[in-house]
Order: C-alpha cells, then sequence, then structure tokens
C-alpha cells in the first residue's frame, strides 16, 4: 500500500506542476539522409519524454518544446540518432547518416530501450526484413542462422506444426526441465506458440537476450534466454498501406531411397538364406522377371510408398495488409494476416488468421496511452491417424506389397495399416480450431518538474480457446484374390472424440522509469513491479463403436466405452525488480539489476527468489588515446555477470505429499473402483533451477565501418536443477521419487560474428556477414550410483548423450570372426559378416557391461550462419547459409536398417556384406533387426553435421514514379527459396530431425514468389 | 483557453489517477494470489482419515499387481511393450517373437539387465511399499466399521506376502522391507535369507487367512480370500521343500507343504472345485469356483494388449496379431494320447506321426492353434506349399521373421474370442490373469505327498482329477514313486502351460540342463501337390542354460545403487 500511495503523491503533484513550467517553443525543419533525399517517419522526441512526433512523408517535422534547455532526439532505424539541444524557437534540418551496421540504434532490451553501443549485456537482433525474407509458417524458423547464440532444431514440417527448437546457447538442463526461452511480445510473456504464430508484417524486430545482465530482469523465466519481441506502431504523418502477398510450394527436403520390388525381393532372398542356409527362397525366379519387368503389377507391385504419400507439392498462400499512420495525437498500426498452408497429402490443411491493432495515443502532452489487441484464430485439419502412425507405415511398408490395384480399389498391403488409407479423407479428420485474443494497455506518464521521471502501468489481459472434434472411421481396402476377386477387409466401427479447453492470462505491471544525463553523467533507472495469473480448464469426451456414420456427434454413440475427463489449473507469479544503468562520458558503462521473484509452484518458504545481475562496458574508442588510430571506428569490451532462475519444472506442487485419484483401477467382479495411488514424495524444499551466467565479449569495427567484429565469451553454471535421485535411490525402495534441486551441468563457449558491408557506387553495394556458435555442456552432477564403471557414466560427459556399443568395424571373414570377442547373446546366430563390437571392459566377450559413451546426442555443439547480399539500383540478391556441427543422429528400424519388421530396404544396403565382398561398408542382410548387427552402436551413429541453403532471395523494388499512376509508392517483387540445397553425411534423413526412426513430417523445401506493395 | 485546457487535464488526470489506483489496489491487496490449491488429488494425511479413502489406497494395491499378461520385454519402463512376453518364453514350452529381448534369454544370455527381472523387482517393491504404508496406518483410521478395517488389512497382508513370494521364487532371499522407508533412510537394505523370507511369507498368510472371507458376493470378487493366503502359503512351502532350496531334502518341508495344500483341498467342493471346460476357464469370472486369485481385468478401462501381441496373425482376417508367441514342438509333444493317457513318444502310444492332433489329450487343442484349428469359423492353416510357385497368403511357415508362427503353433489360451475383431477398440483382453487355481493346488499336493510319503491314493485321486478334464484315463495306480514324479511334473507343464509356472518349476527342480539346454523343435507342415499334408519335426534352435540360471540375476541397476546386494551367481 505505501507504494500506491507514494504513486498517487506522485500523481497528484505531477498535475500540479505540469501547468507552472509550460513556456512552449516550436521547432520545425527537415530530415534528409546523405544523398539529400527526405525521410519519412523519423522520430523526433524530447529526450527523457515519450513525447514527440514522426517526420511526414516529404521529410518535415514540427514540435512544440515546453522549455528551453530540453534535447531533441532523431532517430531511425538503420540510422544514426542525433541529439539538438533546444534554447529557442528555431528551425533544425537534419542530416541522418546511415548507420549500415546499426551500431547506434536503439535496441530493445527488457522493458526498455538502450542505444546499442550502450549495451554491456549479448544482445542480438533479427529485423523485420530479415524474418519476411523467410517466408514461413512458424516464425521461430525465421530465426535460423540470424543471429549467434540461437541453436535451432526444426523437428518437423507439419503444417500448423513446424516451430524450430530453440536453445540458446545450448541445452543445460535434463530431467525433464524446458529449455524454451522465455517470449516477450511488447513487455508481456507469452508463449512461444504465441510468437510462432504472428505474422511477420507484424513485427518491427525481434531481440534475443542471451546473457545474465540484459536477461536477469525476467529472474526466474530468465535462465533459457528471452526472445522480446517488439511489433510496429504508426508514426505520425500520412497513411501508409502495406500490401504483401506471396505464394509458393514446398517438397520434402529429402526422402530415403528405398529400393523398388527387384532390388528388394533379390536382397530378401539372400538375407533369408543368410539367416537359415537350407531355406526356400522367397521369390522364385519367374517373380522376380516380372517385378523387373513390371508385368501384372496387381500381382507384382513396385510400390514406392514415400513417393505415393509424400512426393507431392504443398502450396503455401499468405496475404499481409496493414495501415499505419496517425497525428501526433493518435498513432495506429492495424494489421490483417492470412496463413493457408497445405500439406503433402490433401488431407492436411492449416489456416491462420492474425489481426493486431496498435493505437497509441497522445492524452496529454505528458501522459501517453497505449492499446494494443491482436488476435489469431488456427484452424488446423488433419486425417484422425497420428503422423507417427502415418509415417510409421509410410517408412515401413516393403515395394512388393500393392498400393492400390489398377481398377483403383485400395490394397490392404500385407500385415501393415495401408498409408493412403490413412492419409484419405474417407478415414475421417482431425479438426482442431483455437482462437486467440491478446491485449496490453498501457499507460505513461511523465512525471513534470523531474526531468527524464515517468511512471508506467500495464494490463494485459489474455483469452484463448480451443477445440478439438476427431472422428475415425473404416476404409475399405481390398485383397486380390488368386482367382482375380477381391476381399474387402472387416468393417470396423467409427469413434468420435471432442475436447474443449480454455485459457485466460491477467498480468499487470508498474514501472517507474528515470532516464537523465548530468554532463557526463548518464543515469537510467528502472524499477517494477508485475504480477500474473494464469488459470486454464478443458473436457474431453469420446464414444466408440458408432454404428453408423449418420450424426458425428457424441450423444449418437454407446456409452459403453466412453472416456469422460477434465481438468484444471491456476498458476501464479508476483515479481518486483530494479535496474540501474550509469555511464561516464559514454566511455565506462555499468547496469546492475535485481528481481524478486515469488512463484505459486514451490512452497510457501521456497518461494522467494532474488537474481542479480551486473555487467560493465568500456567504450574503448572514446578515450582520447585512440582518436588518432583511424582505422578503429569503434570498439568495446564487456563483461557480465548474474544469476538467473527457471520454474519450469516437470511437476506441479512437489512440495504436497499427494495421493492421486485413478479412476477405474480396479474391476472387483466387474464393477470398477476408484484407486488412490501415492504420488511423488513430497519435497518441501523444491524450487527454481539457477543458473550463473558469466559473459566477456568485445565489439569493434575497423575501415570507416566497413568491417565489425563481435566475439563474446560465455559460461553457465546450471545448478538446482530438478531430477529424481532415480538413477541412485534403490528401486526397493518401492515409491516415486521427489524431485529435488540436486543436477549440475556447465556449459560453455563462445559466439562470433563478422560483418562486412561496402558501398561501391551509388547504385552498388554488398555484405557479407556470418555468425558463429560454440556451446559445449557437461553434466556436473547427476545424483548416478556410485558403482556405474567410468565408461557408462553421464555424470563428466555432455547432457543427452548417446550411449551403446562401440562398433568396430565388420567380421570380415571365418578367421576374424574366431580371433575376436562376441557378444555372448548372439553365438549362434553371428558370424562372418557381422558388426565387431569393441570389448570395453577388456573381459573376453561383448555383453551389456561393454555399452559406453557414443557422442553428445542431436543437438549440435557448433551453429552457424552465413549471410550475404548485393544490392543494385533496384535489384537485391540475399542469400543465408546456416549448417550445424558435432551432432549425431542415431538411426534405427526403417530409417537405416533392411527388413525391419518386414519393412522395405534402403538403397545403402546395395553395398552390404557377402562373402565375395568382405570390405563392404554394411553388414550382411539378415530378416532378423533384433540380433547382433542392431544394437544400438556407434554403427548406426552418424554424423548430422549439415551446411544448407536455408534461404535465397532475388528481389526488384520498383521507383517511385512508374507506380504513382497506381498510386503507389513502391512495388517489391521478390522470389524466394527456403532450404534448397543440403550438404551432409548423414543417410536418409533430413539433418535437423530429432527422430531417428524418422517417423517424423520431414522439413520442407519452399520456393515462394510474393509481392509488396505500399500505397 | 488555458483555464479550458486544464480543466480537461483535470478530468483526465482524476480518471487516470482512478484507475491507477484500482489497478495497483487490485495488486497488493490480493494477498491469496500465490495460494493456489491442487484441485486434482488428495492430501496424504487425508488419506488415512478416512476409511473410503483408505478402501481406495487398498484398490490402488490391487492394481498394482504385477501378472503375466503385463511383462515388458523392452525394458521395465517401456509401457508399449507391456504384455509382449511371457516368463514361460524363458522354457522349452515357448519359442518368442523374434524381435523380443527374450530370445536373447532364450541363446543364453540371462544377465543382470534381463528387463521382466527388473520390471518384477521394481513393481514387487513399488506393492510391497504402498502395502506397508497401508499396514502402518490402517489400525488408526477411524471408523465403525471395524470389521472393514481388520479386513483391508489383512487383504493388504496378503497382497504384500504374494508381492514378496514373487520376488522370492525368482530371486531367492531378497531384502525384508516391512516398513514405510523414508527417503532420507539408509536405503541400501542387505538381502534377507530365503528361509528368513518363507518364514515371513508364511506367517503373513496365516495371520491374514485368519481374518480373511472364504469368499465375497460376486460384485466384490477378486479380493483376497482365506483360500488365496493358504494356496500361497502352500505354494511358496512347495517351493522351499524343492530341491532347489532344499538341498540336504529335508523330508518335513515337504509335508508341510502337503498339509498346507490339504487346507485348501478342505475348501473344496464347496468354494473351490475344478472348472469343466478348460479353455473358458480363462474366460469365465463369475461362479468360476476354480479361481483362487487372480489379476482382474475388464473393459473398457483395464485391459492387457496380450490378446493382440501374442495372437498369432493368420490370413484372412482383420484383426491383426503380434504373434509374440509361439508354443514348441516339445510342448505339444508333452500332451498325451486319449487313449492310451501315454505321450506321443512312449511305446504304445497309438500316436500317428502324419495325424499327429487326433486323439490328443483335449486341452491341447483348447491351448494352442495349429494346422487345421478352428478359430472365429476360420480354419488356420499353418503349411507351406511343396509347390513354390504357389504362395498362397495364409501360408504361415513362409514367414520367417513375423506375426505368424514360426513352430508351426501359436496361442489360444487366454486369447478371448471376441476380443478378436478390426474394432481397435475391443482388441485389448479382459479375462482375468489367473495366479492360483484349484488345480494347481491338487498338483502341488501330489507332488509334495508323493515327495514326503511316495504314491498313495490320495495322490493319484488329485492327479487323476485334473486329468480327466483332458479327456484322459484314470492312471493304472502302480507307479513308483520316481515314475509318478515324472508323471506329476508332466502333468504340471501340461495343464499349467504359459501360466508361468514352468518356468519356476523346472528351475526349483534343479532341471533345466535337462530341459533348457537343448534343441527345440517346431512342426514343419507341407502341403504336397496332391493335397495332402507332410509333418515333419524339425529343430527349430538350440537353447543355453546354465546351472546358475537357476535363479534370476538381481537388476543391474539394483546392484548399481544398493551396494549392499550380494548378487545372484
Amino acid at each position: 500500500m505505501k507504494k500506491i500511495r507514494l504513486l498517487i503523491v506522485l500523481l497528484i503533484c505531477s498535475f500540479a506542476l505540469q501547468s507552472a513550467f509550460a513556456q512552449n517553443l516550436t521547432v520545425s525543419g527537415v530530415v534528409k539522409d546523405r544523398l539529400g533525399k527526405e525521410v519519412p517517419g523519423v522520430s523526433v522526441i524530447i529526450k527523457g519524454t515519450t513525447n514527440g512526433v514522426s517526420t511526414t512523408t516529404d521529410g518535415k517535422y514540427s514540435i512544440i518544446v515546453p522549455k528551453a534547455g530540453a534535447t531533441l532526439v532523431f532517430s531511425f532505424i538503420g540510422m544514426t540518432t542525433q541529439e539538438f539541444l533546444i534554447t529557442k524557437s528555431e528551425t533544425i534540418n537534419v542530416v541522418l547518416d546511415e548507420s549500415a551496421n546499426s551500431l547506434n540504434d536503439v535496441v530493445i532490451v527488457g522493458f526498455g530501450t538502450q542505444k546499442r553501443s550502450n549495451v554491456t549485456g549479448s544482445v542480438s537482433t533479427v529485423n523485420n526484413k530479415q524474418l519476411v525474407q523467410t517466408p514461413v509458417g512458424d516464425l521461430s524458423n525465421a530465426l535460423a542462422g540470424r543471429t549467434p547464440g540461437v541453436i535451432t532444431k526444426q523437428p518437423s514440417g507439419e503444417p500448423g506444426a513446424d516451430g524450430t527448437q530453440i536453445y540458446i546457447r545450448g541445452n543445460s538442463t535434463f530431467g525433464g526441465g524446458s529449455m524454451e526461452p522465455l517470449f516477450v511480445i511488447d513487455g508481456v510473456v507469452r508463449t512461444g506458440r504465441d510468437f510462432g504464430q504472428m505474422d511477420p508484417n507484424e513485427i518491427e524486430s525481434v531481440s534475443i537476450l542471451k546473457d545474465a545482465s540484459s536477461a536477469a530482469i525476467f529472474g526466474v523465466k530468465g535462465a533459457n534466454g528471452v526472445v522480446l519481441v517488439t511489433t510496429k506502431r504508426g508514426k505520425a504523418g500520412q497513411i501508409t498501406t502495406n500490401y504483401s502477398f506471396n505464394y509458393g510450394f514446398s517438397k520434402v527436403t529429402r526422402l530415403p531411397d528405398a529400393l523398388g520390388s527387384y532390388e528388394y525381393a533379390v536382397l530378401f532372398n539372400e538375407a533369408k538364406l543368410n539367416d537359415n542356409p537350407n531355406a526356400t527362397p522367397e521369390y522364385s525366379l519367374e517373380r522376380l522377371e516380372a517385378f523387373k519387368n513390371g508385368t501384372d503389377p496387381d500381382a507384382n507391385p513396385n510400390t514406392d510408398w514415400m513417393d505415393l504419400v509424400l512426393g507431392g507439392t504443398a502450396p503455401r498462400m499468405q496475404h499481409n495488409l496493414s495501415l499505419a499512420g496517425g497525428s501526433e495525437k493518435i498513432k495506429y498500426f492495424t494489421s490483417f494476416g492470412y496463413l493457408n498452408e497445405d500439406g503433402l497429402y490433401s488431407s492436411l490443411n492449416y489456416k491462420r488468421y492474425n489481426v493486431r491493432s496498435n493505437v497509441d495515443i497522445q492524452a496529454t502532452s505528458t501522459t501517453k496511452i497505449s492499446i494494443d489487441l491482436s488476435g489469431r484464430l488456427e484452424n488446423k485439419q488433419s486425417p484422425p491417424a497420428s503422423i507417427d502412425n502415418i509415417f510409421e507405415h509410410t517408412m515401413r511398408n516393403p515395394p512388393v506389397q500393392p498400393a492400390r490395384f489398377s481398377n483403383g480399389l485400395l490394397a490392404a498391403p500385407g500385415v501393415y495399416p495401408n498409408p493412403l488409407a490413412l492419409i484419405s479423407e474417407e478415414s475421417g479428420y482431425n479438426r482442431n480450431s483455437a482462437s486467440y485474443f491478446m491485449s496490453n494497455f498501457q499507460v505513461v506518464q511523465q512525471i513534470p518538474g523531474v526531468e527524464g521521471l515517468s511512471i508506467k502501468g500495464v494490463l494485459a489481459f489474455d483469452r484463448n480457446f480451443n477445440q478439438n472434434k476427431t472422428w475415425n472411421q473404416w476404409v475399405p481396402l481390398y485383397v486380390r484374390n488368386n482367382d482375380g476377386t477381391y476381399t474387402v477387409n472387416s468393417q470396423s466401427k467409427s469413434s468420435l472424440s471432442k475436447g474443449y479447453g480454455e485459457g485466460q492470462s491477467t498480468e499487470l505491471q508498474g514501472h517507474i522509469n528515470y532516464d537523465r544525463r548530468f554532463g557526463k553523467h548518464g543515469i537510467s533507472a528502472l524499477a517494477l513491479v508485475l504480477q500474473k495469473q494464469n488459470q486454464g480448464t478443458g473436457i474431453y469426451g469420446a464414444r466408440n463403436s458408432y454404428e453408423s456414420s449418420a450424426l458425428q456427434i457424441l450423444n449418437f454413440g454407446p456409452a459403453l466405452n466412453e472416456v469422460l475427463s477434465d481438468g484444471e489449473d491456476k498458476t501464479a507469479l508476483r515479481s518486483a525488480a530494479v535496474r540501474v544503468n550509469y555511464d561516464y562520458d559514454g566511455k565506462y558503462l555499468f547496469q546492475a539489476s535485481l528481481r524478486r521473484d515469488e512463484s505459486e509452484n514451490f512452497a510457501p518458504k521456497e518461494r522467494t527468489g532474488y537474481f542479480p545481475a551486473f555487467s560493465a562496458g568500456w567504450l574503448i574508442t572514446r578515450e582520447n588515446f585512440m582518436q588518432n588510430v583511424k582505422f578503429i571506428d569503434f570498439l568495446k569490451l564487456k563483461a557480465s555477470y548474474g544469476t538467473l532462475g527457471s520454474d519450469r519444472i516437470p511437476s506441479r506442487f512437489g512440495y504436497y505429499n499427494r495421493y492421486n485419484l485413478v479412476p477405474n483401477v480396479y474391476p472387483f467382479g466387474g464393477n470398477f473402483v476408484t484407486g488412490l495411488t501415492p504420488g511423488a514424495i513430497a519435497n518441501e524444499n523444491l524450487t527454481w533451477e539457477t543458473s550463473i551466467k558469466m559473459d566477456a565479449g568485445i565489439e569493434a569495427k575497423f575501415f570507416k565501418n566497413q568491417l565489425s567484429v563481435d566475439f563474446t565469451l560465455f559460461k553457465e553454471r546450471r545448478k538446482d536443477i530438478l531430477a529424481t535421485r532415480s538413477l541412485s535411490v534403490p528401486l526397493s525402495f518401492g515409491a516415486a521419487l521427489p524431485a529435488e534441486n540436486f543436477g549440475i551441468v556447465d556449459n560453455k563457449g563462445f559466439e562470433l560474428v563478422l560483418n562486412h558491408t561496402k558501398q561501391l557506387t551509388n547504385d552498388l553495394s554488398y555484405f557479407i556477414g556470418g555468425n558463429f556458435t560454440y556451446a559445449k555442456n557437461k553434466i556436473v552432477e547427476a545424483a548416478e550410483a556410485s558403482n556405474i564403471p567410468e565408461y557408462r557414466r553421464i555424470t563428466g560427459r555432455p547432457n543427452g548423450g548417446i550411449y551403446g556399443y562401440k562398433a568396430i568395424g565388420i567380421f570380415k571373414d571365418a578367421a576374424d570372426y574366431a580371433a575376436s570377442p562376441k557378444h555372448t547373446a548372439y553365438l549362434s546366430s553371428t558370424g562372418p559378416g557381422d558388426i565387431k563390437y569393441q570389448d570395453i571392459n577388456g573381459d573376453g566377450v561383448i555383453n551389456d557391461d561393454d555399452i559406453t559413451y557414443l557422442g553428445n546426442g542431436s543437438l549440435p555443439q557448433i551453429l552457424y550462419g552465413i549471410n550475404g547480399g548485393v544490392n543494385f539500383k533496384g535489384f537485391e540478391l540475399n542469400f543465408l547459409l546456416q549448417g550445424a556441427a558435432q551432432s549425431q543422429q542415431l538411426l534405427t528400424q526403417n530409417a537405416a536398417w533392411a527388413f525391419h519388421n518386414g519393412g522395405r530396404v534402403n538403397a545403402e544396403w546395395l553395398d552390404r556384406w557377402t562373402p565375395a565382398r568382405p570390405d563392404a561398408p554394411l553388414p550382411r542382410l539378415s530378416l532378423n533387426t533384433n540380433g547382433n548387427n542392431y544394437l544400438v552402436s556407434s554403427f548406426w551413429v552418424q554424423n548430422s553435421s549439415y551446411i544448407r541453403l536455408k534461404n535465397v532471395e532475388l528481389a526488384y523494388t520498383l521507383k517511385n514514379k512508374l507506380l504513382s499512376k497506381i498510386g503507389a509508392n513502391s512495388l517489391r517483387i521478390y522470389a524466394q527459396g527456403q532450404n534448397l540445397f543440403t550438404i551432409t553425411d548423414l543417410i536418409n534423413l533430413d539433418p535437423e530431425n530429432t527422430n531417428g526412426i524418422g517417423r517424423y513430417y520431414p522439413q520442407q523445401k519452399t520456393y515462394t514468389f510474393g509481392v509488396n506493395i505500399q500505397f | 483557453m488555458i483555464t479550458i485546457k486544464r480543466k480537461e487535464m483535470n478530468k483526465r488526470y482524476k480518471w487516470l489517477i482512478g484507475v491507477m489506483v484500482v489497478t495497483f489496489t487490485t495488486f497488493s491487496c490480493k494477498k491469496d494470489l500465490l495460494d493456489i490449491k491442487p484441485i486434482d488429488f488428495v492430501s496424504d494425511a487425508a488419506v488415512f482419515q478416512d476409511i473410503t479413502l483408505t478402501n481406495q489406497f487398498v484398490n490402488d494395491i490391487y492394481g498394482s499387481l504385477l501378472s503375466g499378461f503385463e511383462r515388458r520385454d523392452f525394458g521395465y519402463d517401456q509401457d508399449w511393450a507391456r504384455g509382449f512376453s511371457n516368463l514361460d518364453m524363458m522354457t522349452d514350452d515357448i519359442e518368442g517373437h523374434n524381435d523380443l529381448p527374450m530370445n536373447r534369454v532364450q541363446a543364453g544370455d540371462l544377465n543382470s539387465h534381463f528387463s521382466e527381472g527388473t520390471q518384477l523387482w521394481a513393481v514387487n517393491y513399488s506393492l510391497i511399499r504402498k502395502a506397508n504404508t497401508l499396514i502402518a496406518r490402517v489400525d488408526g483410521v477411524p471408523t465403525t466399521n471395524t470389521a472393514l478395517r481388520s479386513r483391508l488389512k489383512a487383504e493388504t497382508k496378503f497382497l504384500r506376502a504374494f508381492a514378496y513370494a514373487d520376488l522370492v521364487k525368482s530371486f531367492g532371499g531378497v531384502p525384508l522391507i516391512t516398513t514405510e522407508q523414508n527417503v532420507n533412510d539408509d536405503l541400501e537394505v542387505p538381502r534377507n535369507s530365503y528361509d528368513e523370507c518363507v518364514a515371513f511369507i508364511v506367517k503373513e498368510c496365516d495371520e491374514a487367512a485368519a481374518v480373511l472371507l472364504p469368499s465375497y458376493p460376486d460384485a466384490e470378487l477378486g479380493r483376497a480370500t482365506k483360500g488365496a493366503a493358504l494356496a500361497l502359503k502352500a505354494r511358496v512351502l512347495l517351493y522351499h521343500a524343492s530341491a532347489l532350496n532344499n538341498p540336504g531334502n529335508i523330508a518335513s518341508r515337504w509335508d508341510d507343504a502337503a498339509k498346507a495344500a490339504q487346507k485348501v483341498m478342505e475348501l473344496a467342493p464347496a468354494t473351490y472345485d475344478l472348472y469343466p471346460d478348460y479353455y473358458q476357464l480363462f474366460m469365465t469370472k463369475a461362479g468360476n469356483k476354480e479361481v483362487i486369485f487372480a489379476k482382474k481385468f475388464g473393459r473398457p478401462n483395464r485391459t492387457h494388449q496380450s490378446a493382440w501381441m501374442l495372437h498369432m496373425s493368420f490370413t484372412p482376417t482383420g484383426w491383426g496379431g503380434w504373434g509374440a508367441f509361439h508354443a514348441t514342438q516339445n510342448l505339444v509333444d508333452a500332451f498325451e494320447m486319449r487313449t492310451t493317457g501315454l505321450r506321443p513318444d512312449e511305446p504304445g502310444s497309438g500316436y500317428d506321426a502324419q495325424n499327429p492332433y487326433a486323439n490328443r489329450d483335449t486341452r491341447l487343442d483348447k491351448a494352442m492353434l495349429m494346422n487345421g484349428s478352428q478359430f472365429k469359423g476360420i480354419t488356420v492353416e499353418t503349411f507351406q506349399s511343396a509347390d513354390l510357385s504357389v504362395f498362397p497368403d495364409g501360408n504361415a511357415n513362409s514367414r520367417t521373421n513375423g506375426d505368424r508362427t514360426k513352430t508351426g503353433y501359436g496361442l489360444r489360451k487366454f486369447i478371448d474370442e471376441k476380443n478378436m475383431t478390426a474394432d481397435a477398440v475391443y482388441q485389448g483382453g479382459d479375462n482375468d490373469w489367473i495366479y492360483m487355481r484349484y488345480a494347481e493346488v491338487l498338483l502341488n499336493y501330489a507332488e509334495a505327498k508323493n515327495e514326503f510319503s511316495g504314491p498313495d491314493a490320495t495322490v493319484y485321486d488329485a492327479l487323476d482329477k485334473v486329468r480327466s478334464r483332458g479327456g484322459l484315463p484314470a492312471l493304472t495306480r502302480n507307479f513308483s514313486q520316481a515314475t509318478l514324479r515324472e508323471k506329476i511334473r508332466n502333468e504340471r507343464r501340461v495343464e499349467l502351460c504359459f501360466e508361468e509356472q514352468r518356468v519356476y518349476d523346472v528351475r526349483r527342480w534343479k532341471t533345466g540342463m535337462t530341459y533348457f539346454n537343448g534343441p527345440v523343435y517346431r512342426m514343419n507342415v507341407i502341403k504336397n501337390t496332391n493335397g495332402s499334408i507332410t509333418y515333419t519335426k524339425a529343430v527349430l534352435e538350440n537353447r543355453v542354460y546354465k546351472e546358475s540360471y537357476n535363479l534370476f540375476p538381481i537388476p543391474q541397476i539394483e546392484i548399481e545403487r544398493n551396494r549392499k546386494l550380494t548378487p545372484n551367481p
């Protein structure tokens, strides 16, 4: 309550002081760039206030300054900011320099902005231009390769579910905690999906906060790094209307090369004989001939399942219309976006509608009110079969099984489902509809009389609804009998499920901001309080055994096997934070911050945490002794240290000793009774994960800003990682173990950014740049049992590592086989041609005790991006190459093995061991994929490093005069390609996938054509 | 002008201040913001203050029972692999699906990573902990229904003893943990001796039997009964008397075992009797007097996947089947001839090698599928055509890796025909897993009594009662003790096949090197070009067994966590 009283007093004072000091000066003029062209939309702000105007389309501005001694700040993204001290009413014409390296522009930081040169933390930005250059459904994909420190993995290309997993500077936790960064949109925390599903045209810039000092203001939410999104806002002046449209089509980046029927059958016979030399061949010579010649394809099919299901192209379309403009009093930006993405099969479609309206009202000369409303609607339709199921059978079915007979009937291919039936519209549907409404109301009040002091209140209220309806029905499949007739499979009954969920969240923030220079001393300070509440509820019902599909509603189905469930949850957070920045002469920079968080997910005594951070910078080029060093334009050293938290832990209410309800736990006499089962043992000391981050970096620009270098070393220790002592507590304990804060992971690495840009002539310029990230983690403490042998320990090794046998080749011949240690389980089934393993513990035999560490897994330790471009007159050519290294993928099942589960064979198996080819890379064939050769071993762990042309764009911007006839200002047409080529050693799968079985919707290669018109 | 402006601003400020005051008041006054209570669980203290909740806790202990329908072959934490194997796959009775790690055991690699063993250890200790909690606290639960309270305690005592019996027969002596451990306690508990464990189980069974009801109304069917406690005791004592655990062959142990079995037999025929039909025995729930204790299943919420994971796939069907289960010719050869009561390999049995399934013990056809079996109106064909140009589907022997039979035989016992349909929702079995049934008690008695005092009428009576259900003639009552022993052992193999008895029986008899260390056979069925069928017995594979496998290895992950555990040799 004290705070409130103080605020009221301040507000009242400010009101009283307001009129006493009013004395107006008028300043006006024109803003031009170096080439003498007027620049519209430049913001002209009275320093320390939010009071300001924007230049009109002809670059003119006029502003009332309340008193002499105020400073006017002229800023524009991509230009050097300029400041003028105002002493009288006058005309000031300004020429803004292009700051090609954007070093002087403003960077969005947590709850504020900072001059880029003054940033002491580690912040990367991606601007709107880069975002729209990558036409993707999910925005998270647009961050890949753009900035250092952002490790990305896109596990799926499915429309509406193709988001990228983002790990900022690597993976530092285990035990189920999330590594997802925090997403903050216009100062309010929102979900990763809220970010991913934004229309890129709404976004002004994205900042990525990576170190302690930049993210510390987010306290217990900040340990995984922060993605800060700033949306576009209106500028005073003429209305600008922007319309953009693009159309594209996608194809799978790569599909495994599966053998056709003839080769498959030849290999099958060989495998069968390998397994049992007395066996009769599966495929007779006549059948082999028939496969080869394609005679009677109904009886001798040659089915390319991957091609049938995934071989098509999927169109996508995106429209966006935005309007921006306003007067000095009211400014607005509104945007409407539409995305329509088809899947590779026709039963899959994703549509999204985005709207946003950002309104700024200058209520008084010291009061600014912002009302941001945004919403989106996501509609997705897919077949009722899961992606896993569809891809399992697409990956597995062998070519000798028919998919569709020549008369058009769908075939029942042996024992596995026909994926064509699974993706058919006849099989039913899975319809998802989700609507999101998000609001953000802000009031900023300058406190008159105290220069640079302002207060701000924020209210954000969000609401979302989602519903799902899944209808699953029988698809007739036929078997062709020997007499040429067809038998249909037995009919199964239909089933229906419906789910409905809703959520809401309310966030309130109060800020006090102070920003002022006293001569050479610059001070800015922020204090804020914040509280947030989320709640959600959902209900689900399902019935099956529908006799008819006439009525696809729940009450139409029999109640016999129905399922009903519901859920509810609430979360809350209350926080306060302060941050102080000080600089001396723009030379020595300091920042300190402290955040206090209270999270309801922990016991009351463990609820409160404090997260401090410090950072400092030295802008060496502002020192006198540097003034003579001509080739260095900018040089800054910086370092930071701080503590952050992560409360995104897997369990809720871990501090309660709980008994969970188990409905229908046991059927006594056929009557189901309810059970109460003990949950995990309570741990009252449960608290958040703590991350201690250290950062040191150097930023430099040389040769008239043509070359810039940014190098940062980072180190993180993530401790108090929540996990159970399941590796050391005996199973005889018998209870689910409490989560405890004991894990420790160290993560360290560096980031390097190099950029070069050059204006060759007025019409010709180019740029080339690269970023490189290396992040390596190591488990320091995982409460591992003490007597696990060193070669099997996870402690001291990377988080998420792969463990298995170490393959050391293939038994070349009988002599080699006899001389080598063998796996005890397969003594009777192994022989020459099988995989040879290393006897790690040296006991002369191979068994489970020889399992050891094989590699760090699928999350790359090295990530890099190379981008460049050329501008010539109206033409632009841009590209982005992105790559990853030091990652492995463990390939299994039908993604790598021959005949797994009676499945298909990939082309690499043509090069297999036979007595005649003892040095072949792959082992001998077998129909049994449970044998010696298919253990988890380094043989199947493949290097998944890659480099890919993530994006290339060719664009042309039309000159004004040609367009004026149709009333447009500019017209940009472009063609883009996404994931056009990839170089990798990994076979069969896309190197970014995270599923070594290959059951995933593949990544897409996309060609897009678009147009952008500004009126 | 200025005054008007001031007035306007005045209004605005009032409005603004108003909003802010409201906002910030809501902020700090909402003290309970962080006091969020979970809505979907009950606190520890509440459970044992309420007899209904206590009862529900006991329900959950029943739910934690581990049955043969829930073996996880691909790791004890792999839920998808639940129901994919059967411990008898470690015997000469069954061959597993090629993909099953169980094949490694068959090949002679039974090591401490054996996942069924780990699962058995983990699941039973989880049950034991719940039982320890209940037993320690149930007496303090306030209720007027003290009979219910003491019954719940007795049921739980039985369940805990049952879990220990499962551990002990698998691993030998195990740590006897009888109190609810605290996570900060010394959790590295050493193993108790086998005899200590047996003494504990017997004592608990006696205490439970004194309280438990002989039977329950149909609606409560499945609860532990007096007979269950007595039958468990009888079984444990039989194991205690057997060669593996009774190296000095102390005769009194056989006597104890026989007497304990007799106690159960005294409850017949009022409470227990054999069920007339051997196939329906495993499907019938109400009115089935043969069942002594079972893990209950029920549609739709508690089903097991064995129905299709273990079931062989044959065409034309639309109901799938993963075919993880293939009975061996070795087992088929143990089923006697109906007329002579002799095994096919015995002289004068009357066996026709080219009409091998005729005139056999009727339990053969009710336990498994073979060439010519009728199942759901389909004639099962496991033959391979002699003419290679004709490859009709439905030719099971042509599939070497898959879901069809590797041996010529599939599973029928436990597979409820009505659950085999194209509708996925019906594909889970809901028949119960019978842990103890009256036939076993009779066989336990016959074995113990024969070992203690040799053949007598009670032994023959018990044996004949079981055999007669298979249509076998009564035994001539002139066997020597040793011959009768073999007859009893063969009868156990046939009657209790696939019920996870043989895996332990052969171990406790110490006959593993005879049965499990050698070839298992399949039946090659060839359809000749003239339509006739030729049956040839052929070696499927050679099995490897070691004397040290008589006990399961203590799970590796447990040895790593508990340094005081002595591994089995």
